[in-house]
């Protein structure tokens, strides 16, 4: 099953985050720098584990692998214009969870030409673009988000500052009751006991 | 696919966005926030050599590519109720895409004040 030899009839067992495993044949798994450096001239005893990524983004990079076996050695970034059909497909059938998934299991997994197309794809969404519409793609926050968020953490740092404040009077306190002597913290007791007592029997 | 939050992604994968966007996207994604602005700056490709012209006259800074390609930033006076508003060298104004040339234009109530924001942000975000 996990023998160091070069042959693209090799299968190699992968893990998923879920612990299911699957089959990928060696060839389709040679496409990652990061399996070459780790398990290609050593092999591997039992199944290799990818135990960040879930299954269905692992089955997704290493369908891709499998496709793209017989192409021609990766040379540079393709632009989005030369990508066959089955490449259009593979990657329009992508939710947006799923590319973002694929596209860090895929740098992880170091395969160059998976990146690389996932990285111009982004930059094609991104062409053509104003500034606001920009801002909704990449989901960063708007001026009116960021000055809410800012008036929260005040109001917040407001409360922690009275809730420190409080703790430290509180603190203050019991300081000058523990510094009392205990004669004296029993005179005062006393003392308050009889005026209490006093108000008690004039009532 | 609508949303991609591309500053959550591996730096290395944001660096590779970041040095195939062209110059046409350059200029509207380094507005999205100083954050990206010094992300575009560091990351953008820097090995085709960006020659800036300002034209004095007609006030507007020009972004040409080694391939003969042209971006023009314009300083026009006044407003535009249609532009956007974006903060250029600490001064927000109105920006948007000019109908006229290749490139933006940015409304400015001093144009010369404009013209010097316009090329300190630009000769800027474009050094190498």
């Amino acid at each position: 099953m996990t023998s160091p030899a070069s042959s693209s009839e090799v299968k190699y067992l992968i893990e998923s985050s879920e612990g299911n495993t699957f089959d990928v044949s060696g060839a389709a798994l040679r496409q990652s720098n990061t399996f070459n450096a780790m398990f290609l001239n050593i092999g591997a005893d039992g199944p290799i584990p990818f135990t960040d990524y879930n299954e269905a983004t692992l089955k997704k990079v290493f369908e891709y692998c499998e496709h793209s076996v017989n192409e021609e050695n990766y040379s540079g970034p393709k632009h989005q214009d030369d990508l066959s059909k089955w490449d259009l497909n593979f990657f329009n059938e992508m939710d947006q969870k799923m590319f973002i998934d694929v596209i860090n299991a895929s740098n992880f997994l170091d395969i160059e030409r998976l990146t690389s197309y996932c990285c111009e794809r982004i930059a094609r969404m991104l062409r053509g673009k104003n500034t606001q519409e920009m801002i909704k793609v990449i989901t960063l926050p708007t001026a009116e988000e960021l000055e809410a968020k800012q008036k929260v953490e005040e109001k917040k740092a407001a409360a922690a500052k009275k809730v420190a404040e409080k703790a430290a009077e509180t603190a203050e306190k019991t300081e000058t009751l523990e510094e009392l002597p205990v004669q004296q913290l029993v005179q005062t007791t006393r003392n308050k006991l009889t005026r209490k007592y006093l108000s008690f029997s004039n009532e | 696919m609508s949303a991609l939050p591309i500053l959550e992604l591996p730096i290395l994968v944001l660096m590779k966005i970041l040095r195939i966007i062209d110059v046409e996207t350059v200029i509207p994604i380094s507005l999205c926030s100083r954050k990206m602005y010094h992300l575009v700056k560091t990351f953008r490709d820097k090995s085709d050599t960006l020659r800036l012209k300002i034209d004095g006259i007609d006030l507007r800074v020009q972004l040409a590519t080694p391939d003969g390609n042209y971006h023009e930033v314009e300083v026009v006076a006044g407003t535009s109720e249609t532009a956007e508003w974006v903060k250029i060298d600490g001064h927000l104004v109105p920006i948007d895409r000019s109908r006229k040339h290749h490139g933006w234009n940015t409304y400015w109530d001093d144009k010369v004040k404009g013209m010097q924001s316009i090329m300190e942000y630009l000769s800027d975000l474009l050094s190498k």
